[in-house]
């Protein structure tokens, strides 16, 4: 099916988005700043994925390779969008600069989603990342462009924030 | 042993699958660092909470007619051998060493129909928006109106000629990427136009 | 670029009197050094220069019918300006001439009125209709709004945002993340290293004269403004040319020249970019003519 769909095929992609849509949406909603963009990110990601079909070349399996490939188009979105925000002025590593975590209203419980979402955008990029997706902290460090060691205290803080929401 | 060091270990210490040399060693540094036992803890605890998400998350709306309008063809130039590739309606050039693919596109009417419907959505927000700039019109000073209704023919003259490009050349994907840049372009412009009036 | 020096401020003078033609008024006030002003010009000529100082300083010259001056603030929070002058934007102009904190956060509203920005570091944002926005500086944010009016940016900005109608735009060495979106107007960019800008013009004809890092991006997209970009020798970039009706040309260094007739080109140039990396530049017009030069005076 990828093979035909490498063709030009696009019946073909089609099946292809059907059976990777889940996937990559659940990754636009918990890496993207706005959740209202992941329907925008996830269409970006197909159809980059449909530009870039040529270049797979079944060295990995198609799902490790579609998903770094979304990892990267939304990375790459985000450090758009994120100069594009006028209240947060970026210097230098991007990820780094970021507002402390929304604090949540006593007495509401969370579900693991909320509060993944309520993280600050660097901690909850390298959780996503590395937690839930499962890169090792060299990875990310190569996809955000962030130091290793940054992304080895953005996890640890992403994990004692997430405790403390959620622990209650 | 130092706090990076039991931290880059704390995955898995807390899975059980350390050494026991090392594994002593960050006892012996947990026991004295109350910082540390608080990113076990953590560690721990989201660890536990991590079987509970969600793999896969359905989007809403189904996103492929955003998807399908925006696949342009692409020339491929495939360098797997010939036998991975499964052949369907495919013209093949054999050249060198590699093998030049050419495609040809199959017009499929249920995009094209994808693509009225994104096209009628683009419409009915230009049009939306234009009733807000109409609104705020009045209040705007006369040279203010002048010249924003002087770039906004330039704009519609624009979306005009894609949209009859498109009419001439139905399912040509580039032409329907223009013609949504120019829709987005008429609704940003008659956003600012209609904020004009309102200091912010 | 000449930096604004340390000439001395008259603190106060006010000119009054029968036969004076303008008022001038004069206010200082302290604020923090990332304070956020809000300046307020609808008309004439409106110059903000950052200094060293945690104080506001205006002084305001107002000729007769052209407002009022108001303005006051302390910590981090200040607003001055002209009111009350003639809404259809031609009325008399009047001058503010504003001294802020280089940190500062400044929000400037004109209409007919020249804007004039210098020696700024922290972030500004310029709305306007039909006056000139000129601003020399390296502020960390730049946004200018405008409806016809005419942009000159100089400095290396960090993040820039230029929207405007007619209006012609010139961004000179900014190097990191740029926006440019006109109706018209024609848009010039030059810099030795661009990071990402992304251009779009309807039919304004758009110039790029710039390198390109290499993990950058340079997007250009017009309807049938025409788009020309010269890039140094050394750029190593995928390419991705597209047009409904207009024309292809291209002459690089190293890559045959695409043959006329052809609507769209996809090709890389240099060694990162053969390997799949290096900088991505895509420009999609529909009538526009696609012209990619190597620069002769790049490296």
């Amino acid at each position: 099916m990828v093979a035909a769909a490498a063709l030009g095929d696009e019946g073909a992609f089609e099946q292809i988005y059907r059976a990777h849509v889940g996937r990559v949406y659940a990754l636009a909603v918990r890496l993207a700043d706005n959740p209202s963009h992941a329907d925008q990110l996830t269409q970006d990601v197909f159809v980059r994925t449909w530009e870039r079909l040529s270049t797979f070349r079944g060295d990995s399996s198609f799902t490790t390779w579609l998903h770094r490939l979304a990892v990267n188009v939304i990375l790459t979105d985000r450090r758009s969008a994120w100069r594009r925000t006028r209240r947060i002025t970026p210097a230098g590593d991007l990820i780094d600069l970021e507002p402390e975590a929304k604090t949540v209203p006593p007495g509401l419980r969370l579900d693991l989603d909320q509060a993944i979402a309520g993280l600050p955008p660097g901690a909850r990029t390298v959780f996503v990342l590395h937690d839930v997706e499962g890169y090792e902290h060299a990875e990310i460090a190569g996809l955000t462009g962030i130091a290793v060691g940054t992304s080895k205290a953005q996890l640890f803080r992403a994990r004692r924030l997430l405790r403390e929401a959620l622990d209650r | 042993m130092t706090c990076d060091a039991v931290r880059d270990h704390l995955d898995r210490y807390q899975t059980g699958v350390l050494d026991p040399a090392d594994r002593d060693l960050v006892d012996i540094h947990l026991a004295g660092c109350a910082d540390c036992r608080a990113d076990l803890e953590s560690t721990r605890f989201v660890a536990g909470q991590l079987g509970s998400l969600r793999r896969e998350i359905a989007p809403s709306v189904d996103l492929w007619a955003g998807i399908a309008p925006r696949l342009t063809p692409q020339v491929r130039r495939l360098s797997v051998p010939i036998w991975r590739l499964a052949a369907a309606a495919v013209l093949l050039i054999a050249a060198s060493s590699a093998v030049t693919v050419a495609l040809i596109r199959r017009p499929r009417p249920e995009v094209t129909a994808g693509f009225a419907s994104t096209e009628a959505r683009y419409e009915q927000a230009a049009f939306e928006v234009a009733g807000l700039y109409q609104r705020a019109r009045d209040s705007l000073a006369p040279e203010t109106r002048l010249v924003l209704e002087r770039n906004l023919a330039v704009i519609e003259r624009a979306l005009g000629e894609a949209r009859a490009a498109l009419r001439t050349e139905p399912a040509n994907r580039a032409i329907e990427a223009m013609v949504v840049a120019a829709y987005q372009r008429k609704i940003a412009f008659l956003e600012r136009a209609a904020s004009l009036d309102r200091d912010s | 670029m000449p930096v604004i020096g340390l000439r001395s401020f008259l603190l106060v003078l006010i000119v009054a009197g029968p036969a004076a033609a303008q008022r001038k008024q004069a206010k200082t006030f302290s604020v923090a050094p990332d304070v956020a002003v809000r300046i307020h010009n609808l008309v004439g000529v409106t110059r903000v220069t950052g200094w060293d100082r945690d104080s506001i300083a205006v002084v305001a010259t107002i000729p007769p019918g052209g407002g009022s001056f108001f303005g006051g603030g302390a910590g981090r929070f200040a607003k001055l300006g002209i009111e009350g002058q003639d809404p259809s934007l031609t009325g008399p102009g009047s001058e503010l001439d504003v001294r802020v904190p280089r940190g500062a956060r400044v929000w400037i509203k004109g209409g007919s009125a020249t804007v004039e920005v210098a020696g700024l570091g922290g972030e500004v944002e310029v709305s306007s209709v039909t006056g000139l926005v000129q601003l020399e500086g390296s502020p960390r944010v730049l946004t200018v709004e405008s409806i016809d009016g005419d942009v000159t940016i100089i400095g290396a900005a960090t993040v820039v945002r230029v929207q405007t109608g007619a209006g012609v735009v010139k961004v000179t060495g900014a190097r990191g993340d740029i926006t440019v979106t006109t109706v018209q107007g024609p848009v010039t960019i030059e810099s030795d290293q661009l990071l990402s800008a992304r251009i779009e013009s309807v039919s304004g004809r758009v110039e790029v004269r710039a390198g390109i890092s290499l993990d950058g991006l340079l997007e250009v997209t017009t309807h049938d403004g025409d788009a020309l970009l010269l890039l140094p020798a050394s750029t190593d970039a995928r390419f991705d040319l597209s047009t409904v009706k207009g024309t292809i040309a291209t002459k690089l260094a190293g890559q045959p020249p695409v043959p006329a007739g052809e609507r769209s080109a996809r090709f890389a140039v240099g060694k990162k970019a053969g390997a799949g990396r290096g900088a991505e530049i895509t420009v999609r017009t529909f009538s526009g003519g696609i012209r990619i030069d190597s620069n002769p005076k790049g490296n």
